[in-house]
């Protein structure tokens, strides 16, 4: 059974245009070991690879909602801690090594330079590592097990793109608060609102406040 | 090539170490001993013969003392392996063009003098020059560049020529009496070689300014043009003959540039005494925001051609000996190794770094932060997280930061002081609106800035400058911005900036 490592950084040359395409389906995980280690701790991939696939195969390539079906899959399946997952090092490893496969029927190749990060930048901008998004999202959405707001955030684009690149992603009933009011939002309408919460959280602190107020500034950012 | 003024190839057929055995006889050897002397390898006259079709080369001299034996002097040497005059004699090494003259075995070709030489060298198509003018003239017969793909026209060697002297050795051109020119037969006419007229006419401008000390030291470069020199220490280590150590200085002169895209800008022109150019260095990419300029590094005999000390023949002397036989660098070489103890090539990259950090002295904008405010401020003003935090103790400090919404838009005031340095200095006022994570979102129109102190103060575009005289330390400042929303957290950026030195 595949176990989780790490991709080392001098893998970044097996990014290429063949791998975004699928020219290349997949590296021999034996040619590409000068540029893995094994994670620090033994973490089977049976399951994440058995929930990943029936996520792909419940939808068409490039269908957006695979983007919640997706992150709650790889959250439940992959239990780290947040220290764990700050490592790039495994995401890459999935997108490139792994399951390069599940990168190309999420995005349809368009660029490269585009393609090219979603195998390898770290975080949670759209256009990160699709596996380090996925998760992430998750980690700063879910609430006990439930993914609901998970599936709601990565269920409107616009949100999903101009909320978890700002810091307030990082506080979780500013992201609720944001999601249960700019879910259904046009997309012009979730970015201007979300830089001006951004400047208002400025002046504010946010862990100080409750649900009624957190609501009541998106609101009021929205204008 | 003609040159006046000089001795002339003075010294017998066998005289060692004489102008005459230097430059005709002696291949591969220099008698250039003198802490001044431009080369040290003797390689430079064999380019005359590299340069020649057949091998040749005539030189004619006219001699300050002939020593009875009447100007001019004629000689003419081909480089050979061998050769031969008919089918019985045959001859060892170079073919000489002279007096036929019996030796004790044989015969061998010496010098022409006097009317005869005069008669001989006109036909050769030298230029006829009288007693007084002294000096040597040199024939490079059926000149030929081997580097060139292509022969050039006589009028495109020419221009190339003085292309090339002015490049490099404007150094030596600076005083009038050195001045060159440059005569091509086909062109009809004679040209002077004008650096001024080059790329490198800043660095002459600089060279000349300095040469006739108008160039002030540490003086403030505050526009284009303005000039300074800096004093560079460097110590040459003892030599193995047991000569001490000696702390010796060169010259850095500073030109500031108007702009970074000038010709050369950002260049240091390295020489020594003979006033050749060794290398021209580049050193925009010193560090960021470095502002454009032309700079001289005088060394040696260089730092002061009119009176040298003994530290400066010293540092000559080093730097010749670090030359090597292209001249076009100073670096370990076996000759320093041979005659100086450790420490040589430390000297070298010392100078070097030195160098480096006298420039970015002057030439590097200071922008500085103060100390911290109130933590309240702080957090309204987060002064000091953008830029690098720089080392040492800020040359400006701030007090007194306040900011309120008035009339709807930003009342703000406070005062910026410089701690350090000289000279004429600026401030740079700006205000943004920030967002959580402390990013500027949009710039915040200032709509007027008013200070107490002699300050010129311009309001452009949405930022706020002040330009404060030399003798201004503390600029407190009031000012408001357009009408805003007031809906985030404000950022007061104030960039302090020596515009001296």
């Amino acid at each position: 059974m595949s176990r989780l490592k790490v991709l080392l950084p001098s893998a970044r040359h097996l990014v290429t245009e063949e791998l975004a395409r699928g020219v290349v389906e997949r590296y021999d995980e034996a040619a590409v070991g000068e540029h893995t280690v094994d994670f620090e701790r033994r973490l089977d991939l049976g399951g994440f690879d058995d929930a990943v696939s029936a996520v792909m195969a419940s939808h068409d390539a490039g269908d957006l909602s695979m983007d919640g079906a997706m992150a709650e899959a790889v959250h439940r399946q992959l239990r780290l801690s947040r220290r764990e997952a700050a490592d790039p090092g495994i995401w890459r490893y999935l997108a490139i090594v792994h399951r390069p496969e599940v990168v190309r029927h999420r995005w349809e190749y368009r660029s490269f330079a585009t393609m090219r990060t979603r195998f390898w930048r770290h975080g949670t901008r759209f256009d990160a590592n699709a596996f380090s998004r996925w998760w992430w999202v998750a980690e700063l959405t879910v609430m006990a097990e439930d993914y609901s707001l998970t599936h709601r955030a990565l269920g409107s684009s616009a949100l999903s793109t101009h909320l978890f690149s700002r810091q307030l992603a990082w506080h979780h009933p500013t992201v609720a608060a944001c999601v249960r009011i700019l879910a259904d939002a046009p997309g012009a309408d979730v970015e201007r609102t979300l830089r001006v919460l951004g400047k208002m959280l400025g002046l504010r602190v946010a862990e100080a406040m409750g649900r009624e107020e957190l609501e009541g500034l998106v609101r009021a950012a929205r204008g | 090539m003609d040159d006046f003024g000089t001795d002339g190839l003075t010294g017998g057929e066998d005289e060692d170490g004489t102008h005459f055995r230097a430059l005709c006889k002696d291949t591969l050897f220099s008698n250039k001993r003198e802490e001044g002397a431009g080369g040290s390898y003797g390689l430079g006259k064999s380019v005359l013969w590299i340069f020649s079709s057949f091998s040749t080369v005539l030189f004619r001299s006219t001699l300050l003392e002939t020593q009875g034996l009447g100007n001019p002097r004629l000689i003419g040497r081909t480089e050979l392996g061998s050769h031969a005059l008919g089918p019985k004699r045959a001859f060892q090494g170079p073919g000489w063009f002279g007096e036929e003259t019996k030796q004790r075995r044989g015969t061998r070709a010496e010098s022409v003098w006097g009317p005869a030489a005069a008669e001989i060298s006109g036909a050769l198509g030298f230029q006829a020059r009288n007693d007084h003018d002294t000096g040597t003239s040199i024939c490079v017969v059926g000149f030929k560049d081997p580097t060139a793909d292509a022969d050039l026209g006589p009028v495109e060697l020419a221009r190339a020529t003085r292309a090339a002297l002015a490049e490099y050795f404007w150094p030596s051109m600076a005083l009038p009496t050195r001045a060159l020119t440059a005569r091509t037969e086909a062109a009809g006419q004679e040209v002077e070689v004008r650096p001024h007229d080059a790329d490198v006419a800043p660095f002459v401008t600089a060279w000349e300014s300095y040469l006739r000390g108008e160039v002030p030291a540490k003086a403030p470069l505050t526009k284009p043009g303005d000039m300074t020199v800096v004093e560079v220490p460097i110590t040459i280590p003892r030599t193995h003959g047991g000569e001490p150590e000696v702390k010796g200085r060169v010259a850095l002169v500073v030109r500031l540039a108007a702009k970074s895209s000038e010709p050369r800008a950002g260049q240091v022109a390295f020489f020594r005494g003979p006033g050749m150019v060794v290398s021209y260095r580049d050193r925009s990419r010193l560090a960021l925001g470095m502002r454009p300029f032309h700079a001289v590094l005088a060394c040696g005999r260089g730092r002061w051609p009119r009176k040298p000390t003994e530290s400066d023949l010293a540092v000559e002397s080093f730097l010749r000996m670090s030359e090597p036989p292209a001249h076009d660098r100073w670096e370990p070489t076996p000759r320093l190794k041979a005659h100086y103890r450790r420490g040589y090539a430390k000297a070298l990259t010392e100078l070097s770094r030195r160098v480096d950090e006298a420039l970015k002295e002057l030439l590097i904008a200071t922008h500085v932060m103060g100390e911290r405010g109130p933590e309240r401020l702080q957090r309204r003003f987060p002064i000091g997280k953008a830029g690098s935090p720089g080392k040492g103790r800020s040359a400006f400090g701030m007090s007194g930061l306040d900011a309120r919404p008035q009339d709807g838009a930003w009342s703000f005031s406070g005062a910026i002081e410089r701690k350090a340095g000289e000279g004429p200095w600026s401030v740079q006022v700006r205000l943004a609106e920030v967002d959580e994570a402390g990013r500027r979102t949009e710039e915040v129109a200032i709509e007027a800035l008013s200070v107490t102190v002699d300050a010129e103060v311009v309001v452009e575009g949405s930022v706020a400058s002040v330009t404060v005289p030399a003798d201004v330390r503390v600029v407190p400042f009031r000012g408001t911005s357009a009408p805003c929303s007031f809906t985030g957290a404000l950022e007061l950026e104030l960039a302090g900036r020596m515009v001296a030195g």
